[in-house]
């Protein structure tokens, strides 16, 4: 919420350099891993220390295939990084992963504060606790096997062949 | 030709198929963030949903990739505004399909 644009034009004077926390996401190039993943690392590192940013944590979270193709990949390396930087220099970072070849997303939010490990554990089982007890307290188990059911009816062959193969399948017809 | 139903007969109808999700009790995650701040177990902050918990997000959300109504999944309105945002970061990054 830095006011960057107007900066220049008021009088307050904002000569001390305010930091502040931030969360990346780094979706990294496969391929390269299987160079080494310290390169990938020391890649990512050396553009949040360029624009002067100081990483408190910095962690490989996962490789996985991906949701849909992006830059004609289909799988690639999760990098997770808490650091704080000044916020002026947010520009330069988004700038910088965009020119480099590597990177092939980044997700980048601003935080209140860095939570430690240990808080990020706890609050991703809470989560994952909450979403568990309220499936068996809402028999969601067997409403999404009821509602899944359906869709997978709607779309599957059955219906089609019973339509074609016989002349009762009139309904059906009107019905596609 | 069957008798067309009338409009009343339609919104009992929905009404009818709507009224399994409706009436089962608070947010499950409000519920979570009570329960947690009861046991002095908050984890530094409010409970908040992250596009880091996958598991969750996929099971709020159809096999299509979209996400449940609330009147389908209970959630609070402050819970379901979290879960899209989370949805949203979480499809940027390709953890989570635009399209299923």
């Amino acid at each position: 919420m830095s006011g960057s644009g107007s900066g220049s034009g008021s009088g307050t004077a904002l000569s001390a350099v305010q930091s502040r926390p931030y969360e990346a996401m780094f979706l990294v190039f496969n391929k390269e891993a299987r160079k080494s993943h310290d390169y990938l690392e020391e890649h990512l590192k050396a553009l949040l220390e360029k624009v002067g940013a100081k990483i408190s944590r910095f962690v490989k979270w996962e490789q996985r295939s991906l949701a849909y193709e992006i830059k004609g990949q289909r799988d690639g390396i999760f990098y997770l990084c808490y650091f704080e930087a000044d916020p002026k220099s947010i520009a330069q970072l988004q700038r910088e992963t965009e020119l480099s070849e590597l990177v092939l997303r980044m997700l980048l939010l601003a935080l209140d504060r860095i939570p430690t490990e240990d808080e990020e554990r706890k609050r991703a089982t809470a989560v994952e606790e909450a979403l568990r007890e309220g499936e068996e307290q809402r028999g969601e188990g067997s409403f999404d096997g009821g509602g899944g059911g359906d869709r997978r009816r709607g779309r599957g062959g059955p219906r089609g062949d019973s339509g074609g193969g016989s002349m009762d399948g009139a309904g059906d017809g009107a019905n596609g | 030709m069957p008798k067309k139903k009338s409009r009343i007969a339609l919104a009992r109808a929905r009404q009818r198929r709507y009224k399994k999700f409706v009436d089962r009790g608070p947010c499950r995650f409000t519920k979570k963030e009570a329960q947690l701040k009861k046991n002095d177990a908050l984890p530094g902050a409010p409970l908040e949903i992250s596009y880091k918990d996958l598991n969750t997000l996929e099971r709020l959300c159809s096999q299509q990739g979209k996400l449940f109504s609330r009147k389908r999944s209970g959630n609070s309105a402050k819970f379901q505004r979290q879960l899209k945002t989370a949805v949203k970061q979480a499809r940027y990054l390709g953890l989570l399909p635009f399209v299923g």
